[in-house]
């Protein structure tokens, strides 16, 4: 089914829109929160999450790409849950190790003096993303929104996972550097 | 900033860089490994356990790679709810029967290329054929051929090979789809296109797939084409293409 119909299914509050979208994008969302979470049961919930979040969200929302929409409905659901794990110290998915590579862009310290304007940081992201040669955008992505792992990575893109490492790492230099020079003090 | 609130901020980049990546994800195989014209790598269509299946010109079968997602709850068991999706009951030119252009196999799959002399097919194609078996249905497929090694045709090549496909009587048609695109790759403004293009289909029984008329030289990848919203992409017998002299033909 065409994604513009799912999304019509959902603002005209017709169910078959849950449908629709388990089967559409039921393994890509489960895909997402798994990487996250590493547990398939949490997984299943964050996914059945979704749709009712979606269903919520339509109408108002109507969004242009439905696969990003519910995927990134998943994400910050998995997200949640993943904070909830921590709090009660419960390991996750590949979550810990990519919060572990974040932290060179990080200080790690909330500061509320220092309060970042999320849009405006969104927008620096997205500059950065932009001038970023396709391939090497598509593994950053891959990496720090997809939360795939190393060896998922390597064999996606065809290289070894030492040279993902090292591709990756040169990417978090490269987004701290383009960050300061931007005036963004994380 | 904590690494997790960063990681939150993450999660609002647009849209598009989201898509991109998700169809780089399903179609990266291809385009990465004939850049990197290297023999052994892996290709990833989109995001189950499985078993993926090379047909040996011997007949035999080679396991390749394979990835597990399974389905979550409320979508169905993987495999237990495979209908085809769209192209049901369609006739055309002389084909009886389905013609099957898209199927739900509930897993994905990393392929190893066909090596010369060999086909290979897409979990949905196969678990299509699976299904179907023994069902008055063909199937609509694209083919990826390739060289030794994962090294794709030139036109003139892929020309010269249709050809001679159809000319021992594969029924070939010009198929019209389109893909996501940016609309300037540097531009942190640009937008997300739909950008058509033309792809040749071939519908065939799955005892043609089986007994495919290879060319020695040559190694070829059936999958079911997609638009960029993977919505299954149809063919009529007025798209039916038997001179292959124009190829590429360009998307209207």
């Amino acid at each position: 089914m065409e994604d513009s119909r799912i999304v019509q299914l959902y603002w005209d509050r017709d169910p078959r829109a849950i449908d629709a979208s388990a089967e559409k994008y039921g393994l890509y969302c489960a895909a997402i929160a798994r990487n996250i979470l590493g547990s398939d049961e949490d997984a299943e919930e964050c996914v059945n999450d979704t749709w009712l979040h979606a269903w919520g969200s339509m109408p108002p929302q109507r969004p242009r790409v439905l696969s990003a929409f519910l995927g990134r409905i998943t994400r910050n659901l998995s997200l949640n849950r993943y904070k909830g794990r921590a709090a009660q110290k419960r390991g996750g998915g590949e979550l810990p190790a990519v919060l572990e590579e974040l932290a060179e862009c990080v200080s790690g310290e909330e500061d509320v003096e220092q309060a970042v304007d999320r849009q405006e940081l969104a927008k620096a992201l997205h500059g950065f993303l932009a001038a970023l040669p396709r391939e090497k955008r598509e593994l950053f992505i891959c990496r720090y929104w997809y939360t795939e792992s190393i060896p998922e990575l390597a064999r996606r893109f065809g290289m070894k996972e030492n040279a993902v490492s090292v591709a990756l790492n040169r990417l978090r230099k490269k987004l701290r550097a383009y960050l300061t020079e931007r005036g963004f003090e994380l | 900033m904590t690494t997790t609130t960063f990681y939150e901020i993450l999660g609002d980049i647009d849209d598009r860089y989201i898509e991109q990546a998700r169809q780089a994800r399903r179609r990266k195989p291809l385009r990465i490994l004939w850049a990197a014209a290297a023999a052994c790598f892996v290709l990833a269509v989109a995001a189950a356990a499985g078993m993926v299946l090379l047909h040996g010109e011997s007949g035999g079968f080679l396991p390749v790679q394979t990835e597990n997602t399974s389905r979550p709850a409320g979508s169905g068991t993987a495999g237990s709810d495979p209908g085809p999706s769209a192209g049901d009951d369609n006739l055309i030119g002389s084909r009886p029967g389905k013609v099957i252009n898209s199927f739900n196999a509930g897993a994905t799959a990393s392929y190893a290329f066909p090596k010369p002399g060999q086909c290979g097919f897409a979990t949905e194609v196969r678990a299509a054929m699976e299904e179907y078996a023994g069902q008055d249905a063909a199937f609509q497929v694209a083919i990826d051929i390739f060289k030794a090694k994962g090294v794709s045709l030139t036109d003139k090549e892929m020309a010269a090979e249709y050809q001679r496909l159809n000319d021992l009587g594969c029924p070939l048609y010009l198929a019209h789809s389109w893909m996501y695109v940016l609309n300037n790759e540097t531009d942190p403004h640009a937008q997300i296109e739909e950008s058509p293009y033309t792809r040749v289909v071939g519908i065939f029984t799955a005892e043609e797939l089986k007994d495919f008329p290879v060319e020695q030289e040559y190694g070829y990848f059936f999958f079911f084409l997609t638009d960029g919203d993977n919505r299954p992409v149809s063919v009529a017998e007025a798209d039916r293409v038997t001179d292959f002299s124009g190829y590429p033909f360009p998307a209207e």
